[in-house]
């Protein structure tokens, strides 16, 4: 059977042209307009990496459980390189996630019609987090633990809303395996689907183009398109990079691993993407962490609302631009003073 | 009203805003600081050599915990390891030196050498079988042990600092774990000779068990922060020069 052929076959039973025989603007195929696809690549390697850790990981607290587990697998090579894979592929991950979020904000891609697709994005935003975090806590060395217990104490000054995130809501089972639980079936779980709209809108609405308004009609500010296949290739070529970098960076340094978590102490600092969190809980105690977060997710769901117009109007964009700067220098303000300040001054 | 009827999506939105605001109002009252049960000492590595003025920034950088001890003294406590030698920093009020009594000051660090069961160890502070005791008298204070190594007083408060080798030698009866928290592994006892107080009144049961941990390295300075923050930065700018061109592309083609 011939490549035409085959191409032929997969092309009467699946449809395959109606996916992707059809044309996008010429400037999705710039890196910047990849970021996404670029995400999808490094998703999958933390999918396979994750299934493999997990043959290998003891989700139990204590001796013999999830840190003694976690040195067997730093003793072989091979698990230890799967577990630097992991681990560096979320650190990238966290940040091609928030590039692709300004990405998007300064190309006002959130305008309308897009609001489902930027709430569907802050959505994996949020899960994104999620996971990273509930895999920090699932080494159990120190920085876990103090995670845990930053998660458990943030939890209960919510009352009763915050009951699932703490001990209390199942005493039968560990939190560390409800951890588990969320970080391997929970979470992926629910962001899949939510992948599949945010794929599926992109698809149904376009890729976004600057839109332009001279003398009252809307016109596209771009009008070159390129075949979507075109954009598909691409986009595998950069998350290739992004997966070779990836291996890179994990060959040259090693995932980390502390002493043995200790409850009741507080020596260690967050990885730095929640490193913003250190100085404001040292300024406004521990009960601003849950305030803060849903002040900044409401911030950044509220934007399509804030800038309404269908077309590029400079003076909105400019102010929108200033507050999104604004909003960064206090994000990496607040991540430097989080790295700078004295761990003694925390406790 | 008339906003909400006439755009459904303005209700979600303004019901996000309600909900923001009055999220800080919701969790008013909820939150409480939460206060350690246990008595925690931690070593805290320094690279290299350690500075043994306990007026160096390397001691003011060190954990402090307060050991509230008998006689009502309150012992301030830190101490320091590099791996090599582990050192133990304790200061306390005291209005007088003590030179012209016969009964001079003192202090003791005790270490419990079994970490399982310490409820049971009632013993003796003189009975060093269970223990391993660094004492230290004022009268020889001008003949340092190799244990002490160094002792002043000065405002009204002394300063004993005490060291040893982590490692384990011949008649050492505890070792030191890095990394391990060794649970009730430490009492501290103080005296004041002009007070009254002598070592023979000290009964070590009523003294509290501190536990401890001799922490190895810990990046509490992370510096990768620097190129993610550089790298976003960066992103954001670029991104900006790249929507820009977008425009002006357009602005070449008419």
């Amino acid at each position: 059977m011939t490549d035409s052929n085959v191409k032929n076959f997969l092309n009467s039973r699946l449809e395959w042209d109606k996916i992707f025989q059809h044309s996008v603007p010429a400037h999705a195929n710039s890196f910047v307009y990849t970021i996404g696809g670029t995400l999808i690549a490094l998703g999958i390697l933390q999918g396979i990496t994750g299934v493999i850790l997990q043959q290998f990981y003891n989700p139990m607290p204590g001796a013999g459980g999830a840190y003694d587990s976690v040195v067997t697998m730093m003793n072989s090579a091979e698990i230890s390189f799967i577990r630097s894979l992991h681990y560096w592929g979320a650190q990238i991950m966290v940040f091609l996630v928030l590039l692709h979020l300004i990405r998007v904000f300064v190309t006002d891609s959130y305008k309308k019609p897009r609001e489902i697709q930027w709430l569907a994005g802050i959505i994996l935003l949020l899960i994104l987090f999620g996971l990273t975090f509930s895999g920090t806590v699932l080494k159990m060395d120190q920085e876990a633990v103090e995670a845990m217990e930053h998660q458990i104490e943030s939890a209960e000054t919510v009352g009763s809303v915050g009951n699932l995130f703490t001990s209390q809501f199942a005493p039968s089972v560990s939190l560390l395996a409800r951890l588990y639980a969320a970080h391997v079936t929970v979470l992926p779980a629910i962001a899949l689907p939510v992948l599949g709209i945010h794929l599926l809108l992109v698809r149904l609405l376009g890729i976004s183009i600057p839109i332009l308004q001279k003398n009252g009609k809307l016109i596209p500010a771009v009008t070159k398109t390129v075949p979507f296949s075109s954009h598909i290739k691409r986009m595998m070529f950069y998350g290739l990079i992004a997966v070779v970098i990836t291996v890179i960076i994990s060959v040259i340094i090693p995932a980390p691993l502390g002493m043995q978590g200790v409850e009741g102490i507080e020596i260690t600092k967050p990885p730095w993407y929640l490193l913003w969190i250190f100085p404001l809980e040292d300024a406004f105690g521990i009960s601003s962490i849950p305030v803060i977060s849903v002040i900044i997710v409401a911030i950044i769901v509220a934007a399509p609302l804030l800038n309404r117009t269908p077309h590029t109007n400079h003076r909105t964009k400019k102010l929108m631009i200033v507050a999104m700067f604004g909003l960064i220098t206090i994000f990496i303000g607040l991540m430097i003073g989080g790295a700078v300040v004295s761990i003694g001054s925390h406790l | 009203m008339k906003l909400i009827r006439k755009n459904n999506y303005n209700l979600f939105y303004i019901l996000l805003i309600v909900f923001t605001i009055s999220f800080p109002l919701q969790i008013y009252g909820h939150g409480e600081d939460v206060e350690l049960e246990e008595l925690f000492i931690l070593s805290r590595f320094i690279d290299g050599n350690i500075d043994l003025s306990p007026s160096s920034e390397q001691w003011e950088k060190s954990f402090e915990k307060d050991y509230d001890s008998k006689w009502d003294h309150d012992i301030s406590v830190k101490s320091l390891n590099n791996g090599t030698n582990v050192y133990f920093l304790l200061s306390w009020d005291d209005s007088t030196k003590g030179d012209d009594v016969k009964i001079r000051d003192g202090a003791s660090i005790i270490f419990e050498l079994q970490s399982e069961g310490v409820d049971e160890q009632v013993e003796n502070i003189k009975n060093d079988e269970l223990n391993e005791i660094w004492s230290w008298d004022a009268s020889n204070s001008d003949d340092l042990s190799d244990m002490i190594l160094d002792t002043t007083w000065e405002n009204q408060k002394w300063n004993v600092l005490f060291g040893r080798s982590v490692l384990t030698s011949g008649q050492d009866v505890i070792t030191f774990e890095s990394g391990i928290k060794q649970e009730g592994f430490i009492k501290i006892v103080v005296w004041d000779g002009s007070a009254g107080e002598t070592v023979e009144q000290i009964d070590e049961e009523n003294l509290s068990h501190a536990d401890f941990i001799l922490l190895p390295f810990i990046d509490t300075y992370p510096k990768d922060v620097f190129v993610w923050s550089a790298l976003l930065v960066v992103g954001a700018v670029s991104f900006i020069f790249v929507e820009r061109k977008l425009h002006f592309k357009k602005e070449i083609e008419k």
